[in-house]
């Protein structure tokens, strides 16, 4: 390798810091999948027989699919919300010039930090103070208020790089804001649009915290998850779901990654000269 | 300019970001049809200008009239102007065909007639063929191109260029200057075009404005500005100059008598009113107007003698650098190649002659 320079080289230590990383994130969470085909209802080694039955037994769950499609349902509503928010927020802050943007921009990233219990309990003080009874209306509004943050990270990285010009160029061309906005701003950050969708709704469907505070009978998944978790005999059929959704989760969240990178790299003026 | 008739008149225009004076007080007048170029340094307010024109930034104070309809109120997509971009801003997700089609929207024509117009504008700038390519398919010229067809296609009364060959390479560029020259005349439209490139401005325009810290110094023809700048600036600015410091010793109708350290007592046609008994001055005097000579010439009336210091070699052209007497920084002087005996036989510290014409001696407000 005698063509990579000095900072591209490749180094030993770097390496092994590398796999060691990486294992430390996804060993645990590999432990789920491995599990829920192992047949013994106690997760320990050495592992038993291989079986499917847990997903067999999950898929014949009544209440399972009732939650699944309560999740489904919050996780739409919300990515939806949440994203149209995100578009006008990461336009607003990256295309005008208006006094207080910085701390604008630091509140609305906030939740990001904030932990989930307790904007999950302000949330259940002000729900019910105001006596809107707890649904999964008010399980979306808080996923809404959660996923804003995740919405507003992906769009202002796609708003960044849009060239201001191009919508001038569409108002000197005859079109007015409405038009200029559907012509030309949507189709150019719509990359970063749906890579917002995906995201927000993954963060949604997994969330567990708001859900369990601001939900009533009706569940979400994950909050279904835990309720069946002191039922040792139903733990397996818990890793299975578990399993289920990490891969669709990575899946999901991969290709909204992918999207937004996509989305950069054909912004105008990174062409090539023939 | 008396005789221009104005179809755009920018009055007293004035744009201010903060405290900074982008645009500050511009008086305008251009014609109908006519080739105007804004030419400044980066920072001048040229862009600023032209964007207030296409109805991007909003004026501070001051009007824009159009054809006699005041802009004040008018949206940039309702005013009579089409912009080509700096970054040309060809839309990404639209291939060249739909890029320039863009503006038909509000025409409502029928697919045809918008397919027959599109057509049209790919022939006028050359790029047949080329309709079903997308931006980052394109060259820069290509691109530079599909910008001005999308702009022409609106057929506007004013057409605004920002810079737009200065993302192009110096031939590339040379060729553009002569189409967009040619394209202007045979379509009659109003160009108002900006650009920092004094040599671009000067082979395009009709007219020039030279533009610095947001004000309008001089507004003339390129040979006008060329040959009587009316400022040290625009002197500097507009290519290359000897700056000489001189004191007014005499005046007799529309003559003056001036002295100088370097070049003695010479003579200079005189009009302006700056040019008073003892005031103090500057004389300029362009490369090209100084002759060399290894001896003195019988019929030159006006001659100093100095000794080069160095050449540069510039191909058509070669430029002495001659330090005379009573100055510290040489005169430089500029010879056609084949137009003087001395050629590049001229070695450094050969002693010659200057000498020069008394109507090449410009004299400027000392600053």
């Amino acid at each position: 390798m005698k063509d990579v320079s000095y900072i591209t080289r490749p180094s030993q230590p770097l390496r092994g810091y590398a796999i060691l990383f990486l294992a430390f994130l996804y060993v645990p969470v590999l432990f789920l999948p491995l599990f829920s085909f192992n047949d013994s209802i106690y997760i320990a080694f050495p592992l038993k027989e291989f079986t499917t039955k847990w997903y067999e037994q999950m898929f014949s769950n009544q209440q399972l699919h009732v939650t699944l499609v309560n999740s489904l349902r919050v996780g739409a509503a919300t990515a939806v919300f949440a994203t149209i928010l995100g578009v006008f927020g990461a336009k607003a802050v990256t295309q005008y010039r208006m006094p207080g943007r910085k701390p604008m921009v630091f509140t609305i990233m906030l939740p990001l930090v904030i932990p989930g219990i307790i904007m999950g309990v302000a949330l259940l003080i002000l729900v019910s103070r105001l006596g809107i009874p707890l649904s999964l209306y008010t399980v979306t509004l808080g996923h809404v208020l959660i996923c804003v943050p995740f919405s507003m990270a992906t769009l202002i990285a796609r708003f960044e790089g849009f060239d201001r010009s191009m919508e001038e160029a569409a108002a000197d061309l005859g079109d007015n804001a409405w038009w200029t906005f559907w012509r030309v701003t949507f189709p150019i950050v719509f990359p970063g649009i749906l890579a917002s969708l995906l995201l927000t709704f993954t963060v949604s469907f997994d969330e567990f915290i708001m859900a369990f505070f601001l939900s009533s009978t009706e569940q979400t998944l994950p909050v279904y998850m835990w309720t069946q978790l002191r039922f040792p005999q139903k733990l397996p059929g818990v890793l299975a779901l578990g399993s289920i959704i990490l891969v669709v989760s990575f899946v999901v969240v991969f290709v909204s990654q992918w999207l937004r990178g996509r989305g950069v790299a054909q912004i105008p003026g990174g062409g090539t000269e023939p | 300019m008396s005789g221009i008739d104005a179809f755009i008149s920018i009055e007293s225009l004035s744009k201010h970001f903060g405290p900074v004076k982008a645009v500050d007080r511009v008086d305008l007048t251009i014609g109908g049809g006519e080739f105007f170029s804004l030419l400044g340094a980066s920072g001048c307010g040229k862009t600023t200008l032209l964007r207030m024109l296409a109805g991007f930034e909003s004026p501070t104070a001051g009007e824009i009239f159009i054809d006699n309809v005041s802009m004040a109120d008018v949206a940039p997509h309702h005013r009579p102007t089409n912009m080509v971009f700096q970054n040309y801003a060809i839309f990404p997700h639209l291939d060249v065909r739909r890029n320039i089609a863009y503006g038909l929207r509000v025409q409502r024509l029928s697919r045809s007639e918008s397919d027959r117009l599109v057509d049209e504008m790919l022939e006028l700038v050359k790029l047949s063929g080329f309709g079903e390519r997308r931006s980052d398919e394109l060259s820069g010229g290509q691109r530079q191109r599909v910008a001005l067809a999308r702009a022409l296609i609106k057929r506007p009364k004013v057409l605004l260029l920002d810079e737009p060959l200065g993302a192009l390479d110096k031939k590339l560029r040379e060729e553009m200057q002569i189409e967009l020259r040619a394209l202007q005349q045979s379509l009659g439209i109003t160009f108002i075009f900006v650009t920092h490139d004094q040599e671009e401005a000067m082979t395009l325009s009709d007219r020039v404005a030279v533009m610095s810290r947001g004000k309008a110094l001089q507004i003339a023809a390129p040979k006008e500005i060329y040959n009587h700048p009316i400022s040290i600036e625009v002197a500097d600015f507009i290519g290359q100059m000897n700056f000489i410091d001189a004191s007014v010793a005499g005046l007799e109708d529309g003559h003056a008598v001036l002295d100088t350290a370097c070049l003695g007592r010479i003579e200079a046609p005189a009009a302006a009113p700056f040019v008073r008994e003892a005031a103090n001055i500057v004389v300029a005097i362009r490369p090209e107007n100084l002759t060399l000579s290894r001896e003195r010439r019988p019929d030159d009336r006006n001659a100093v003698q100095g000794v080069i210091k160095t050449a540069a070699y510039l191909g058509d052209r070669s430029h002495f650098y001659v330090s005379v007497e009573g100055r510290e920084k040489p005169l430089v002087v500029a010879a056609q190649e084949g137009q003087t005996s001395l050629g590049q036989s001229l070695e450094n510290d050969t002693p010659v002659w200057l000498s020069w014409p008394d109507e090449a001696v410009i004299l400027l407000e000392a600053g």
